[in-house]
């Protein structure tokens, strides 16, 4: 695991996007660089990588270099790579653990690329590019996409293609620094830079040897790179944990805070997760028209914490608080303490965006412990222990901006949800619709009234099984197997008391549709029952994380609303609120939304 | 009023010492336009700096130091030191161009040193130490140390 | 009034822009075409201040068209 260090800003280039330009003249003392290298390795990373400005131009180079060596940790540079031009340079820094390297070049047209980066360094660049062929280094080569280069970027495919060590990588430009200052003339549409790269990337695919593996994009909505959306490239997925700039005291995660996800545009979007959105100050200025989202597709509901290390707790005080709290990512990191241990997890999912870890977590509560053994829980109340933020936290000053401790907390929030529903609904009578019955999930809450004559019971499923298997246990029930939004329109207008959908919300394919639909076949005055679960996380071992990955339970869910945003979609369209439960954290992941019929 | 300045070719440098200005006409062929940039670029800091274009193989460099009232002397020192700097700026460009070769081999030599390639005692012997490594192209200077005098930037008018 | 001549080989338009954007409060701007040049008339309260503002502008678009790689292609 990486961690960035950011040694000064200045560089033997000054290119014209550069997002550090007003701080070129910041500079990093020898003793700080090497006090945040020690700091590095005291956090558990197993490789530096100095980055700056320009971190070659430092004469301390080959000293740090072989500190970081010395510390047993590999050495990284990101950098653009002309020092590395000196073949004896490079011998040198690989000797000290080299082992990773980051290297901008931004156009195979060499006029081009001087002139982005105002020096004359292209031939250069490609001298060090041919030195770092056949080492054994992970190598990128990374593109910024401007105005400059924006019609040349297939010549730069031709460039690297024959370098089979390199990945090749586009990013977009960020408006900061340098792009911010020389906007109009740096910065292209995001639209037009995509379809730009799109075009550079498929031609990759047709001339590089090992096509897309050495194609890479970074800071581009995925939804504008369709055929791509994979090939997604950022700190993360070069394995940084950790950054710290040269003014920094301590090292920060790293994170996508300079970037968003416009609402509502991005909100139903099942990219989401890894998309890095738009730049902020883009979308400030242009607005998120340009974005496609795909609301179509299914995804997770869940992700896992990782177990990563464990260590006896200190009999006094907080071992966060003592050691400093930034360097752990307040959403991704997990601390569990129990029975004098201490646990810490981190999650890597890119399912979901770093605010929805962070709402499931600090916000809703939504954290649990997997103590099954399964691939995936499936009887909560017994595989599931609820994680709660720790009573030490209360009177912390730091708790706002920490990752905070948690620990068990043996209450079984589930069962206790879930049976309050289940009452409630056992008392439902007249005509009911279920939508989505499962596989006789709900077989006990309806047999009593079916049995008793005082409820007519009828149910959708698309699953022939699930529905044969609720025949068996209910034979007195009508059964319709089908997506729910077509058999509704078969089933007769006002034919209903109550519609019920248990976990079957996020399930739908058009939800809304349903909900019209619904609309119709229930009477006015009659009820919509909608419970279904929001998006929660679970700390895991590794060996069941990766039980976990190698199952194949396949995605179900075409949506991870909470009862906020289902009631977004359904407020102004024939029924009126009269219960929610929100999900929190003194509650399990079930939320519920309770309708009248409006009268029509 | 259009004069030369004595001492300059009248061809290449006129002035105007009344209104504080002094310009020299560029040969394109001689001098590529982004070494008149990179010369130009370097002088706006204590300069008012605009380039015409008088015809289409020429670039005239019009300069006006900021504070008004430059003799002719001063005029004749600003547009000898541009001329130098657009000719340095000219000789960054070509040298890494076209004596790339020479550089390499001169490079190589210095890696090496006079004694050709090392032998497997030399490499037995060669520390990979921590020192400072050589830098004999300038590669690791900062762009200001190499490119710039200067490090302004445009200003706003503060009359 | 003082008039500056951009010519279009030599800058770029959207540095000129860029410029009497940055400049727009401190005098009065008339920009228009002729052949190859951009023309920018600079009106001010006084001939020093239009020396000043006119000097600044020109160094300012100067200075955005040479980060910016030259004028527009």
């Amino acid at each position: 695991m990486k961690a960035l260090i950011k040694v000064g800003y200045a560089c033997n280039e000054h290119c014209t996007f550069c997002h550090t330009q007003e701080l070129r003249e910041i500079q990093g003392t020898s003793a700080d660089v090497e006090r945040k290298i020690d700091r590095a390795k005291a956090l558990g990373h197993t490789m530096v990588v100095l980055s700056g400005g320009e971190p070659t131009i430092r004469p301390e180079l080959m000293h740090w270099a072989g500190r970081v060596a010395a510390a047993g940790m590999d050495f990284g540079l990101v950098t653009n790579g002309l020092v590395l031009a000196y073949a004896e340079v490079l011998e040198r820094l690989l000797a000290l653990r080299l082992r990773y390297v980051y290297m901008s070049l931004h156009c195979g047209v060499g006029e081009t690329h001087d002139r982005m980066v105002r020096a004359e360094s292209f031939a250069t660049a490609l001298r060090a590019l041919d030195n770092l062929q056949g080492r054994g280094l992970q190598l990128t080569v990374n593109c910024v996409v401007t105005r400059a280069n924006l019609r040349q970027l297939r010549s730069l495919v031709d460039v690297i293609a024959p370098r089979t060590d390199a990945v090749l990588k586009f990013s977009a430009v960020e408006p900061k620094g340098g792009a911010l200052r020389l906007h109009d003339l740096v910065v292209p549409r995001i639209s037009e830079s995509a379809a730009a790269v799109l075009d550079a990337l498929t031609y990759g695919r047709a001339v590089m040897p090992g096509g897309d593996a050495r194609l890479r994009h970074g800071g581009f909505p995925l939804c504008l790179l369709p055929g791509f959306e994979h090939s997604y490239d950022d700190l993360r997925t070069h394995a940084y944990w950790t950054m710290v700039e040269t003014d920094e005291a301590n090292f920060y995660p790293v994170d996508d805070r300079n970037k968003q996800h416009p609402s509502p545009t991005c909100d139903d979007c099942r990219l989401r997760g890894p998309c890095p959105g738009l730049f902020r100050a883009y979308h400030q200025r242009y607005g998120a028209d340009e974005l496609r989202p795909q609301t179509l597709g299914v995804r997770g509901n869940a992700f896992d914490w990782v177990l990563e290390a464990v260590d006896d707790a200190p009999s006094q005080g907080c071992p966060l608080r003592d050691d400093g709290v930034t360097p752990w990512e307040p959403a991704r990191h997990l601390f569990v303490r129990h029975q004098g241990r201490v646990a810490r997890y981190r999650a890597t999912t890119r399912d979901f965006h770093d605010d929805t870890l962070t709402r499931a977590k600090h916000e809703l509560g939504q954290i649990y412990l997997d103590a099954s053994r399964k691939p995936a829980p499936n009887d909560f109340a017994r595989d599931l222990v609820k994680l709660s933020r720790s009573e030490m936290c209360s009177p912390c000053p730091e708790r706002a901006h920490c990752t905070g401790m948690f620990e068990p907390e043996f209450s079984d929030v589930f069962e206790r949800d879930d049976a309050a529903v289940r009452t409630r609904l056992a008392a439902l009578a007249g005509d009911v619709l279920e939508i989505g019955c499962g596989y006789g999930r709900t077989t006990d809450v309806w047999r009593p009234g079916l049995e008793g004559g005082t409820l007519r019971y009828t149910a959708v499923d698309p699953d022939p099984e699930a529905i044969a298997a609720t025949q068996a246990a209910l034979p007195a029930a009508t059964l319709h197997c089908g997506e729910a939004e077509l058999v509704l329109t078969a089933l007769p207008t006002g034919g209903f008391d109550h519609a019920v959908a248990l976990h079957a919300w996020n399930h739908l394919g058009d939800a809304v549709a349903v909900i019209d639909a619904l609309a119709r076949v229930v009477r006015p005055g009659g009820e919509l029952w909608l419970v279904d679960d929001g998006v929660f996380g679970l700390a895991r071992t590794r060996a069941q994380h990766e039980l976990a990955q190698r199952s194949e339970a396949a995605l179900q869910h075409h949506r991870n609303d909470d009862a906020g945003r289902a009631h977004a979609r359904i407020a102004g369209r024939g029924w009126t609120l009269v219960e929610r439960h929100d999900v929190g954290p003194t509650t399990s992941n079930q939320w519920l939304l309770r309708y009248q019929r409006c009268p029509t | 009023m259009s004069e030369s300045l004595f001492g300059m070719p009248p061809a290449n440098v006129d002035a105007d010492i009344a209104e504080g200005r002094v310009a020299l006409t560029v040969d394109t062929s001689l001098h590529s336009l982004d070494a008149i940039y990179a010369a130009a670029y370097a002088f706006i800091g204590r300069c008012y700096v605009l380039l015409e274009r008088p015809a289409p193989e020429r670039v005239r460099v019009v300069l006006a130091p900021k504070p008004s009232g430059a003799d002719g002397d001063a005029l004749r020192a600003l547009i000898g030191e541009f001329a130098n700097e657009l000719l340095s700026a000219t000789w960054r460009r070509e040298i890494t161009r076209s004596n790339r070769a020479l550089i390499e081999a001169v490079t190589m030599q210095a890696f090496a040193g006079a004694l050709g390639s090392p032998s497997l005692d030399d490499l037995e012997a060669f520390q990979f130490g921590d020192e400072p490594f050589e830098d004999p192209l300038g590669i690791a200077q900062s762009w200001e140390e190499k490119y710039r005098k200067k490090p302004r930037t445009p200003e706003e008018p503060t009359e | 009034m003082i008039e500056l001549r951009f010519h279009r080989d030599l800058y770029a338009g959207t540095a000129i822009d860029s410029a009497l954007g940055r400049f727009a409060g401190v005098a009065r701007f008339v920009r228009r075409e002729d052949g190859a040049d951009f023309v920018v008339e600079v009106h001010a309260q006084s001939p020093g201040r239009e020396r000043t503002v006119a000097g600044e502008l020109a160094n300012f678009a100067l200075g955005l068209t040479v980060e910016a790689g030259g004028p527009d292609r």
